[in-house]
């Protein structure tokens, strides 16, 4: 009787086990998962943030502001960092013909396809579930942004990289894998349509708790920046310049932006830098950064350009930027010593009075105008400093390129224009007849150390000749490969090529 | 103790005594003695005498290990001689199977067992230290040499990219839940084998093949180590107490150029950037008081007369003798230390026929020989049986332990290692405000300054680990038995870190804890019968279900903390907690079939699921066959009298393995949170693609052996050949960037494992006074990739250490992780030059620089001119343990190395790379191998990091002396032997430029999904001088 009694046992443990299978079914404790996703306006509002996040932070710490600062401030005649031991800028600054593995690269292409991803499905959930968003004008107002932050990166792709695939929806790797890549007046389409739709609906400003949305002007600024790109010399490249004549279109963008009344001209240049957030009237379109939240909300694109036994000398150690890298010597000379950009922005002499770096530094400049004390938070990915994309000294002075294209606006307003920035500057108002060349060489003054070097020089049409006449005159050690048109784009990463091999075509003149 | 109960005499109770011997008369030490029916015991001692009280009529039985046991019957005489039989069936040793035991004779897979003894003979820290060299295709590799950190163990081969390849561990049959590895290579959460105390143990298994492992079915890809620990053995209770004390410093140190040296290289380089300045009229030669006045003229600002150029202009004092004001150092003689460390354990055993118990406890401590580094640990183990009845038995095993482990950063990039051999060796000999030398940077050397606070700094890991098991079993019927186990492995670990504000960097501190929990049932039937006397049938059916969580949480403060005192986080700091969770339920047979111990057949089936797979295919099966054909039993055979074993063996079955992320099919939602408003805007998306039709990769071993024994087994023999592939891998799949991300994971391809294993051990010499016998092992083992994702037949690893131009790759047809690198030859000729072309970038070829192969004469270095060079998994391993014992001497000595990988090294990247600066420190090589110029050409990955991870070491020699005679008059002491060991003390290897072959504490590609750990800076294993003492008494 016992042992049947025990068989029985076993049978009903056996029977027992079978009901635990059901705790097979595991979800994830700590994570959410997309299955009720996109069901609450606060979920939109999160995917939202999402996008935001990768298409202006990037992904890590690394976001949009390093990646110009990295691949246009550093690729252009303002610095000469071509000696640094095997680091990635080096030959980005050397004009390599062997880039197609660089890192700045990789992380260009595929944030921004990931950042696209993002508002791709954004836009999509947002036609099948938007209604959980009860006011109207929101939903609306979610679509421009998704709609911006996608033209926002297929611009960001088509500088850097002319063709690119056009992708339009969420698709599966194995869908993707049969698009190739799209002419760059294809992608225009979409970012025009993509920027029109979100000029037209976005909102002009936010309260200060939504400080870091794009607006209307920052979607204006954009456009205009995208016709007058598209108005530049093409120089016989597939790249994002197409020599069309849309100056005029790009100066009626950038005058609704001055003429908004929401925006000032900064009566002193250090306070373009040092006035947070939405009490700042020079930001047009601003990529918001925060520290001390603990959320990986902080930045540390100063670090980019910066050195390390420079922030030693204000007591912070350890922020990644052991080697130099040297600000050209005709950027130096471009600054008198009285220069108000100069003084606020480089730091010429430094020293540093504890620790590893005891000295006082004489022959090593450093752009310092981001460098901010006292927005650093929990570590070196922690400054809550605010990068500037776009601020209303460059809306002003493009539009001065756009009437020196005769896209509007007359010499005098060119000419108050940059009287306004040199006296700023402490510098006397002496600009008369300001000419295109003499515009250019103003603005590399005025923004030397944000990331706009590099378009400049290309919009100008003369990239490859003052590109080359810095290097006669600078690169005594011949460190600096040939500059040519194919310079003006980068490669396509190689993991792209040979992911799905034959798909995509590299761009000439670089090694694979 | 005992024996006091024993004390009352017996009228017909007397002092029996004699001798065991062999048949050829050599005497038997440690042959055990029991009285038949009674508790009464004793062993024979070294010279094979015994004594012990019985009386006349009962019966003394004689057992010892590897022959026939004796009974005798005593009469009326005092001395009984006694010689025992060989046991020709020495293979009757019986070994650890999934849910059960075997004879050793009888098994059809391939299996291989440890020889414990060694873990108490030697001093071993670890119970994978042990298993060095011991097993035919098992690489144990010891990744570090710092105390208290795991080995890693492949079994076979690597057959998994993505999903792990370290072994099942079964401790006392429970399957411990492991992660696996990281792509560094260490264990994240732990490895199963930590806190385990060697002591413990008494017999590891190791198996290999899918039909030995396939019990274990899921899980058991990478092979299964079955862990048994130690239980009393009948007779009164026994006591031992094992302690080594020792001495270590580091094996190996790396040969970095010396201050003078580096002051050879370093000017070398200065007068080529000043040759190459651009600087007006800058020649050679010039004196630095020249350079500085034409550097004055074409720079502003002007150099004052103490003022340098470090790139231009050398440090004078570098010639004037004696160098006043600089110091030279050598850093790694400022790290290393001596270490030192001890060892207790004492442990009491017995058994009655009610209960059998073993009790151990242990005590570890272990000062690293790098300043800074400990280890201690405190470990106890219980294991209790109980006989409720004949049929009914319960069980307890718990096994609590506490360890400390301190690490304040020393191995890897930018720690301490690193930085000892990369900083520049000469610094200011000026003393700061405080009395510390070399806080400041040397002006012309690296920025890296004195490592010794980074030594200071708190590095601590406490484990608090609890193995519990518990079990009953039941005899329903007299060859049917029901057992029911339920285990629980908690771990509670804890690491804090803290760097003071020294001057090296700002105050930090980080606090993080896991627990880590994982507790299994099974339930087993197991059933024998004997039919019609030659057939012999077991069955068993069982289940079992294993649930594991693991919960995390991580608090850090950077700029928070309003004390330099006090090392606890402040107010404010942020962190945050993290729980997974994964079950798996399994069903699992067997059928083990025998006619006449001749033909066997053994077979079984298991179905897993798990929850970490898709709701569709979340469940596997797993089947397994193998036949054993035991020759040397047939009639035809038994007139050959040289052979008396010869087994022929076959297997084929399917493993499988899950060691995946617990949600992997899920399309979970990630944190990408933005700035909003000065505050955090929280965000979420979708972190991946999620792919619900995850299932089980799969391993099919097919297997073929030969298990012999020859000269009546004094030489024993097992050969192996097997091909292992595994398919359905669990692999991320490379995707294009513009779907949004780079990698979807999804069951595809396909990778081989063919190779042999070999394993021979032999009695060469025995006699009176001199035995010899020797252990060897050797492997072979061969890796090739079938299959990857949908139209890709490869996959190059993009690795951010070298400019991301990817230097792994897996290839369909390679080896996987094939290192595929540009060549390097020497320097550039003017020859090179007359030629043309352009080196790496596009740039033009320089005197002097570095020379790249060119291998596909296009006159230009690209990528296309990478080529395969190695593969960082060894084609041989192997193993040659030789004992000798004279008289009261023994002498045990361990040799094992391996050959045919490859090591591509980060650390060579630190402190060997092409076209380096004069800054950091160099290793010493010619410069005409490396080019000694300060170039400007851009760097990339080449054979300037590869070595030969080829290496043999005498791992250990063990000189042993038994003081059982000296000591013979203490009746409680039944042995005892004193010893004293070298471990690594002779080690060649082909690693000039790091510490240790095997180290890993990296990742080397640089992306987890492909991971390859490699060396930046791993320790020096532990060359130590140790004295140990085994005693037994009672």
């Amino acid at each position: 009787m016992k042992k049947y009694i025990y068989i029985i046992a076993n049978i009903f443990a056996i029977l027992v086990l079978v009901s635990c299978e059901n705790e097979l079914n595991q979800i994830p404790l700590s994570q959410g998962t997309t299955e009720n996703f996109y069901s609450t306006q606060n979920d939109f509002i999160q995917a939202r943030n999402a996008t935001y996040s990768i298409a202006f932070h990037g992904t890590g710490t690394y976001g949009y502001a390093n990646r110009i600062l990295n691949l246009s401030e550093t690729r252009s005649d303002n610095f000469y960092a071509t000696t640094q031991a095997s680091r990635d800028w080096e030959g980005i600054n050397n004009f390599f013909t062997s880039l197609s593995t660089n890192g700045y690269i990789n992380e260009a292409y595929i944030s921004n396809y990931n950042a696209i991803y993002k508002a791709n499905q954004l836009l999509e959930q947002l036609a099948l579930k938007g209604t959980v968003i009860p006011i109207v004008a929101d939903r609306t107002n979610m679509e421009a942004e998704a709609r911006f932050l996608r033209a926002f990166c297929y611009f960001d792709l088509i500088r850097w990289f002319g063709r690119v695939p056009l992708i339009e929806n969420t698709l599966s790797p194995q869908e993707v894998s049969t698009i190739g890549r799209s002419p760059v007046s294809e992608i225009y389409d979409l970012i025009l349509s993509d920027l029109q739709f979100a000029v037209t609906n976005l909102a002009p400003s936010y309260d200060a708790a939504n400080f870091g949305r794009v607006t209307k002007y920052g979607a204006k600024g954009l456009l205009a920046m995208v016709y007058m790109t598209r108005s530049s010399p093409n120089y016989g490249i597939d790249g994002s310049t197409l020599g069309l004549n849309e100056w005029d279109k790009a100066y009626q963008q950038l005058n609704d932006i001055k003429t908004s009344g929401l925006y000032v001209f900064s009566p002193t240049y250090a306070s373009i830098f040092t006035v947070e957030g939405i009490a700042n009237k020079e930001n047009v379109l601003v990529i918001p950064y925060t520290q001390n939240t603990g959320n990986s909300v902080g930045g540390n694109f100063m670090i980019e350009l910066g050195y390390e036994p420079y922030f030693a000398s204000l007591s912070l150690s350890q922020q990644g930027s052991l080697e130099y890298r040297p600000m050209s010597e005709s950027l130096l000379n471009l600054l008198s010593a009285t220069d108000n950009r100069r003084i606020f922005g480089i730091a010429d002499t430094y020293t540093v009075t504890s620790g590893t770096y005891i000295g006082t530094y004489t022959d090593r400049p450093t752009v310092k105008k981001y460098i901010d004390k006292t927005r650093y938070g929990n570590g070196r990915e922690d400054w809550g400093v605010d990068f500037i994309a776009m601020r209303y000294t460059d809306v002003l002075m493009l539009m001065a390129e756009c009437t020196l294209h005769s896209g509007g606006g007359t010499q005098a307003d060119v000419d108050g224009i940059v009287n306004d920035v040199r006296e700023r500057a402490g510098l006397p108002r002496d600009a008369s007849n300001v000419t295109l060349d003499q515009l250019f060489e103003q603005r590399r003054a005025e923004f030397f150390g944000e990331g706009t070097r590099w378009f400049d020089l290309i919009r100008s049409g003369n990239a490859l000749t003052i590109m080359n006449n810095w290097k006669t005159a600078e690169d005594a050690s011949n460190s600096i490969g040939t500059i040519d048109k194919n310079s003006l784009l980068y490669p396509l990463p190689l993991q792209e090529l040979l992911t799905v091999p034959g798909l995509y075509d590299q761009n000439p003149g670089y090694d694979n | 103790m005992f024996t006091l109960m024993y004390t009352s005499a017996n009228a017909q109770e007397k002092k029996v005594s004699g001798t065991v011997t062999d048949l050829s008369n050599m005497p038997l030490p440690g042959v055990n003695i029991i009285v038949k029916g009674t508790k009464k015991g004793a062993s024979t001692d070294f010279d094979g005498n015994y004594s012990i009280s019985t009386a006349a009529g009962q019966t003394l039985v004689f057992s010892y290990v590897g022959f026939k046991t004796k009974e005798l019957a005593v009469g009326s005489g005092n001395t009984y001689n006694v010689s025992l039989d060989t046991d020709n069936e020495q293979l009757d040793e019986v070994v650890v199977v999934g849910y059960g035991t075997q004879k050793r004779k009888m098994t059809t897979g391939a299996l291989s067992s440890v020889k414990t003894d060694n873990f108490v003979e030697r001093p071993i820290s670890r119970v994978d230290q042990g298993l060095i060299g011991q097993i035919a295709g098992v690489r144990v590799k010891q990744t570090s040499g710092l105390p208290g950190q795991a080995f890693s163990i492949n079994i076979r081969g690597t057959g998994s990219i993505s999903a792990g390849n370290e072994p099942l561990y079964v401790i006392d049959g429970f399957p411990i839940h492991t992660e696996g590895s990281s792509s560094s290579g260490g264990f994240g959460n732990g490895s199963p084998l930590d806190n385990m105390n060697p002591n413990d143990i008494a017999s590891v298994e190791i198996l290999k093949d899918a039909a030995a492992a396939a019990i274990y079915g899921s899980r058991a890809s990478n092979g299964v180590v079955l862990i048994t620990t130690k239980r009393g053995k009948s007779g009164k209770a026994k006591f031992t107490l094992n302690t080594y004390s020792g001495v270590s410093k580091e094996a190996e140190r790396v040969d970095m150029l010396d201050a003078e040296g580096w002051i050879v290289r370093a000017k070398n380089m200065i007068d080529t950037q000043w040759i190459t300045s651009g600087i007006a009229g800058a020649s050679a030669n010039q004196t630095v008081d020249e350079r500085r006045v034409l550097y004055n003229a074409a720079k502003n600002p002007d150099l004052g007369p103490t003022e340098f150029n470090t790139g231009f202009m050398y440090d004078p004092r570098w010639d004037i003798p004696g160098h006043p004001g600089l110091d030279y150092i050598n850093w790694q003689d400022v790290i290393f230390r001596r270490g030192e460390f001890n060892n207790y354990q004492v442990s009491a055993s017995g058994a009655t026929d009610a209960v059998n118990y073993y009790v151990s406890g242990n005590y570890q401590k272990n000062k690293g020989y790098i300043i800074g580094t400990d280890y201690s640990l405190y470990s106890a183990r219980a294991n209790v049986d109980i006989n409720l009845s004949d049929n009914f038995k319960i069980g307890i095993n718990i096994s609590p332990s506490y360890s400390i482990k301190n690490d304040p950063g020393v191995e890897g990039k930018d720690n301490v290692l690193h930085k000892a051999l990369s900083a520049s060796p000469i610094f200011e000999s000026t003393v700061n405000e405080n009395g510390e030398k070399y806080t400041t940077k040397y002006a012309w050397g690296s920025s890296t300054t004195n490592m010794l606070p980074l030594l200071n700094r708190t590095g601590k890991n406490t484990m608090f680990r609890n193995l519990l098991s518990g079990y009953a079993s039941y005899n329903i019927l007299k060859n049917l038995t029901l057992k029911s186990t339920i285990n629980f492995d908690n771990s509670d670990n804890t690491t804090e870190s803290y760097t003071p504000n020294d001057v090296l960097t700002s105050i930090r501190g980080g606090y993080s804890t896991y627990r880590r929990q994982n507790i299994v049932n099974e339930n087993t039937l197991t059933y024998h019968t004997t039919i019609a006397d030659d057939h012999n049938v077991t069955l068993l059916a069982g289940q079992s279900y294993s649930a594991y969580q693991i919960t995390k949480s991580s608090l850090t403060s950077g700029n928070l903390y309003n004390s330099f005192s006090i090392q606890t986080l402040p107010n404010g700091s942020t962190g945050y907690t993290n729980s997974e969770k994964n079950v798996q339920i399994s069903y699992f047979g067997r059928l083990q079939y025998d006619f006449k111990e001749k033909y066997l057949l053994s077979a079984s089936l298991r179905r897993d699921g798990s929850s970490k797979f898709g709701f569709e295919q979340r469940w596997g099966v797993f089947p397994s066959v193998s036949l054993g054909w035991r020759v040397t039993e047939e009639g035809f055979m038994k007139n050959i009298s040289w052979l008396n074993e010869l087994k022929l063996r076959g297997s084929s079955g399917i493993n499988g393995s899950n060691n995946i992320g617990n949600y992997a099919a899920f399309s979970t939602l990630g944190s990408y949170n933005y700035a909003l408003g000065g505050a955090t805007g929280l965000g979420q998306g979708v972190s991946g693609i999620p792919n619900p039709f995850l299932h089980w990769e799969e391993s099919k071993t097919n297997d073929i052996g030969v298990d012999f024994g020859l000269l009546k087994n004094r030489i024993t023999g097992v050969f192996d050949y097997y091909k292992k592939t595994n398919s359905d891998l669990l692999l991320q799949v490379p995707a294009l960037a513009s779907s949004g991300y780079t990698s979807y994971l999804s069951n595809v391809g396909e990778v081989e494992n063919t190779g042999w294993e070999f394993e021979l051990t032999s009695v060469n010499i025995t006699n009176n006074d001199f035995q010899w016998k020797t252990s060897a092992n050797i492997s072979h083992n061969e890796n090739k990739v079938l299959a990857l994702g949908p139209d890709q037949d490869k996959i190059e690893i993009g690795s951010s250490w070298g400019g991301g131009v990817p230097f792994y790759k897996l290839e369909v047809g390679k080896p996987m992780y094939t290192i595929f690198a540009i060549k390097q030859d020497g320097v550039i000729t003017q020859a090179d030059i007359d030629t043309g072309g352009t080196t790496w970038g596009g740039k033009a070829l320089v005197l002097g620089d570095p020379r790249y192969v060119d291998q596909n004469g296009d006159k230009k270095i690209t990528t296309d001119d990478r080529v395969d060079v190695g593969n960082p998994s060894p084609k041989y391993t192997w193993g040659v343990t030789n004992t000798f014992k004279y008289k009261d001497f023994d002498l045990n000595v361990l040799v094992e190395g391996q050959n045919g990988g490859y090591i591509y090294s980060l650390l060579s990247r630190g402190i060997n790379r092409t076209g380096m600066g004069a800054v950091e420190n160099n290793l010493n090589v010619d410069p005409a191998v490396r080019g000694n110029w300060k170039t400007n050409f851009g760097y990339v990955p080449n054979t300037d990091w590869l070595y030969k991870s080829d290496y043999v070491s005498i791992r250990n020699i063990t000189f042993g002396y038994d003081l059982s005679k000296a000591l013979k008059s203490i009746s409680r002491i039944d042995n005892a032997r004193l010893y004293l060991s070298l471990e690594n003390w002779f080690y060649w290897d082909n690693y000039e430029a790091g510490f240790n072959p095997e180290a890993t504490n990296t990742s080397g590609s640089s992306d987890s999904r492909y991971p390859v750990p490699a060396d930046y800076g791993g320790a020096p294993l532990s060359k130590s001088l140790v004295v140990g003492l085994n005693i037994n008494f009672n």
